[in-house]
């Protein structure tokens, strides 16, 4: 499963640090408890892991995509409330790590 | 008020849901006590497809429910499948929603009626829709809700295109889950197997033994519970708890249920459905992009303005062709005479001037339609969500807005997902600024006649620019004066973004035609009784009282027609108004254009068809275009449609709210007229200031 796949940790950070087309994966959300709600119910749990899509222009919303490749946008002043761990992957394992992100941890 | 059916994340509420406060349901009148009947509700997360499913079921040419405006019926209709000899069902759609702790008023009205807090609304069955592609979220809602309710539950597995879910998954997840599971593609439209499926499945287990997931019982936060509407007298099954401790329990029971799904699915090794998703997230790098991203939303949407124009075109040239033809041939039978003035000036002038825009409003929905079935529409609201934040406004009222481009009352109406009363007023009083499709043939008549088409730099076209403008001016105005709301009587912090982005899909082409159809239908249905009224009324009042034959002796026939209509009654009431009218550079008939319009917007043009019709002597029927490109004003004898005089008719019409069906929405929305009221006063405001300049400017 997924732990089988190298990577190496680097640091955490919260969300709206991320670059486009970086991973990471979700450490804890918010304080602010709709905004709790909400992730939960996109599906996502602490340790998912996240890939980040693109930037909008001029600092707009970040946008995300999870699991089996949904994705869901969030402005920045929110995306400052989710921390993240960054995840460096072992290039020759992308091919296995693909394989292995259609399942739930 | 017709289904739709689009991959969008708005409300996909059926337009007719009524936010009712307890006070008003006694006026509802539903009835589901009859034994025969059984009641199916269809719930799920938001773009599960509920609206494919219900539409499926209940046939796409039936007309579903009406929006009364009273009544809170929340999209039933009958299935398509009852027959005499059969159980009879019946089916509700609810508005779609992310777990059982509402964050706005559209998942609170899911939430009442799952619950059965209203007293006269029951149901026998609940047809839960899970998305296939999004099956653990979907999955820990469906269980969720199989905590909470004691009815018997189907599971419908939405999405299934690709029949990836056998048989032997399917009894797993039945086992698990205690409820009999189907997987369908309801866009594919099987409805035989779902017929089937829902008359003949039973639960399997009772639900003391097997349908219990999490031992939580259902709690509801302070704020959740203030979107909830229910009956006085009914007993709630939830808890309300204040603060920290309410939103730790919310929290868990979302958190659980989420884990729960996720066991069920490892263990019967089912996956999420990929399909579509590495091209999505190769689109998503393209349309999202920080430069490219932008570059495309303007392209699409410049196209799917200018298409209106360019390819309606001929179109809109042949209807109007048929039209005056008939006009013609009926008007050469008939004798000369009141009667014949009646049909060919009132009826054929009148509504046949506005019908020629059924080409239009037709190409805009199509394209419309295959854009939000595209998914493209999230993404457009990501482009411009950052824009939007600069005038005081959250993510959730690009949606309503953008349905305001159709028509402002389903967007009025979208506008319940915006949590925030402040920032839901600031969006309901600026929508009616939104160029809607009542506007289209206003525009196209007087962009069409008094703007010259030639190429800009190349490849645009002057015609389709201005018209763009026009859309683009409204939507400023809209923004601006929403900013100014957000800054002054309705300050306040703007609601959370967080978007879903479905995954993007090919849209389908027979959705596009039957959205086509039925605003096509809609459109000549209002023409054929609003219209068609009041252009009755307009030709009486422009025909009546008659002038005395002693008055016209020795003019010629073209003074007699103007003669007597300019002493008729609307030619007396256009009169004692153009002295507000004249700074605007408009004679009195465009005043009385502008006077009907205030009933619905295309009465300008019925309007003046009818007023140049029996002004006119002329036997020889020309287009309502070259009648006003023709015409001479009395005063100075120059021609009377300058470039000036057409803007300012232009300006006066995206800046007025010309439409009483939006003052009547927007009253019922909030809840007393002060709303309506205020927007109706500040756009008369604007749209006289800006006509007026306008006309200095060009004049």
């Amino acid at each position: 499963m997924i732990t089988t796949i190298s990577k190496v940790e680097t640091m955490k950070k919260t969300l709206d640090q991320m670059k486009a087309g970086e991973r990471a994966r979700l450490i804890q959300f918010s304080e602010n408890s709709a905004l709790h709600f909400k992730l939960l119910s996109l599906g996502l749990l602490p340790g998912d892991e996240i890939k980040v899509i693109s930037r909008a222009p001029f600092g707009g919303p970040i946008s995300v995509r999870h699991g089996s490749g949904n994705g869901f946008a969030i402005r920045l002043k929110e995306a400052k409330c989710i921390e993240v761990k960054d995840m460096e992957f072992n290039k020759n394992q992308q091919s296995e790590s693909d394989h292995h992100k259609g399942n739930f941890q | 008020m017709d289904k739709e059916v689009t991959n969008s994340q708005a409300t996909k509420g059926p337009p007719n849901v009524h936010t009712s406060t307890p006070r008003e349901n006694a006026n509802t009148s539903d009835d589901s006590t009859s034994h025969s009947k059984e009641r199916l509700i269809l719930v799920g997360l938001p773009n599960a497809g509920k609206s494919t499913i219900f539409n499926l079921l209940t046939g796409g040419h039936r007309k579903v429910s009406n929006y009364s405006g009273i009544t809170v019926d929340v999209g039933t209709g009958p299935l398509v499948t009852n027959t005499d000899d059969n159980k009879s069902y019946e089916v509700t759609d609810l508005p779609g929603l992310y777990n059982l702790n509402p964050s706005s008023f559209d998942e609170g009205l899911t939430l009442s009626y799952l619950l059965k807090l209203k007293k006269n609304f029951t149901y026998q069955k609940v047809i839960i829709v899970v998305d296939w592609q999004r099956l653990a979220s979907s999955l820990g809602l469906a269980l969720s809700i199989l905590d909470v309710i004691k009815e018997d539950a189907l599971i419908v597995i939405n999405k299934d295109d690709s029949h990836e879910v056998d048989a032997q998954k399917r009894t797993l997840l039945e086992e698990q889950l205690g409820v009999p599971v189907l997987p369908l593609s309801a866009i594919e439209g099987d409805l035989s197997t779902l017929d089937h499926f829902i008359r003949h499945s039973t639960t399997k287990e009772s639900k003391e033994t097997n349908r219990h997931f999490t031992e939580a019982p259902l709690v509801l936060t302070t704020m959740a519970n203030s979107f909830i509407q229910y009956d006085l007298g009914v007993k709630l099954p939830y808890e309300v708890y204040a603060g920290e401790e309410g939103e730790k329990k919310v929290a868990a029971s979302i958190n659980d249920h989420l884990k729960k799904a996720r066991q069920f699915l490892n263990k019967d090794k089912l996956r999420e459905n990929e399909k579509n998703a590495e091209m999505s997230e190769k689109i998503d790098r393209l349309a999202l992009h920080p430069l490219f991203g932008g570059i495309i939303f303007i392209a699409v949407f410049y196209l799917l303005f200018s298409s209106i124009y360019t390819w309606a075109a001929p179109a809109m040239d042949f209807t109007e062709g048929i039209v005056l033809a008939l006009g013609d041939f009926i008007g050469q039978s008939l004798p000369e005479g009141l009667l014949k003035s009646l049909i060919v000036d009132g009826i054929f002038a009148g509504v046949g001037g506005v019908v020629i825009f059924l080409p239009q409003i037709m190409i805009l929905f199509f394209l419309m339609s295959l854009l939000e079935q595209s998914g493209y529409i999230s993404r457009a609201a990501l482009i411009v969500d950052r824009i939007m934040s600069w005038f005081g406004l959250g993510g959730k009222a690009f949606l309503p807005y953008l349905s305001g481009y159709a028509c402002a009352i389903p967007g009025i109406m979208a506008a319940r997902t915006i949590p925030n009363p402040k920032e839901r007023y600031a969006t309901i009083m600026t929508l009616p600024l939104i160029t809607c499709s009542a506007r289209l043939p206003v525009y196209i008549l007087l962009v069409g006649t008094f703007v010259p088409s030639y190429e800009v730099a190349g490849l645009l076209n002057s015609q389709a620019l201005a018209f763009f403008f026009l859309y683009f001016l409204g939507s400023l105005a809209a923004l601006v004066i929403a900013k100014v709301l957000r800054l002054s009587y309705f300050k306040g912090e703007s609601s959370q973004f967080i978007m879903d982005l479905p995954r993007f899909q090919r849209p389908s082409l027979r959705v596009a035609l039957y959205q086509s159809w039925l605003k096509g239908r809609s459109f000549l249905k209002k023409a054929g009784t609003i219209i068609l009224g009041l252009s009755l009324v307009i030709w009486l009042l422009s025909t009546f009282p008659r002038t005395s034959p002693e008055k016209l002796t020795g003019l010629s026939e073209n003074q007699v027609a103007a003669l007597e209509l300019e002493n008729s009654a609307l030619g007396r009431i256009g009169h004692a108004m153009e002295p507000v009218i004249r700074p605007l550079g408009m004679d009195w008939k465009i005043g009385v254009g502008l006077l009907v319009s205030f009933g619905a917007r295309e009465l300008f043009v019925s309007a003046m068809g009818t007023l140049y019709a029996v002004g006119d002597a002329d036997e020889n029927s020309k287009g309502l275009k070259e009648k006003l490109k023709s015409d001479v004003d009395e005063v100075t004898g120059k021609p009377l449609f300058s470039m000036a005089t057409a803007w300012s008719i232009l300006m006066f019409f995206v800046f007025g709210l010309q439409c009483t069906s939006t003052l009547a929405i927007l009253k019922k929305e909030s809840g007393s007229w002060k709303i309506p009221l205020i927007s109706f006063g500040y756009m008369f405001v604007l749209a006289y200031t800006a006509s007026f300049i306008a006309y200095k400017i060009l004049s």
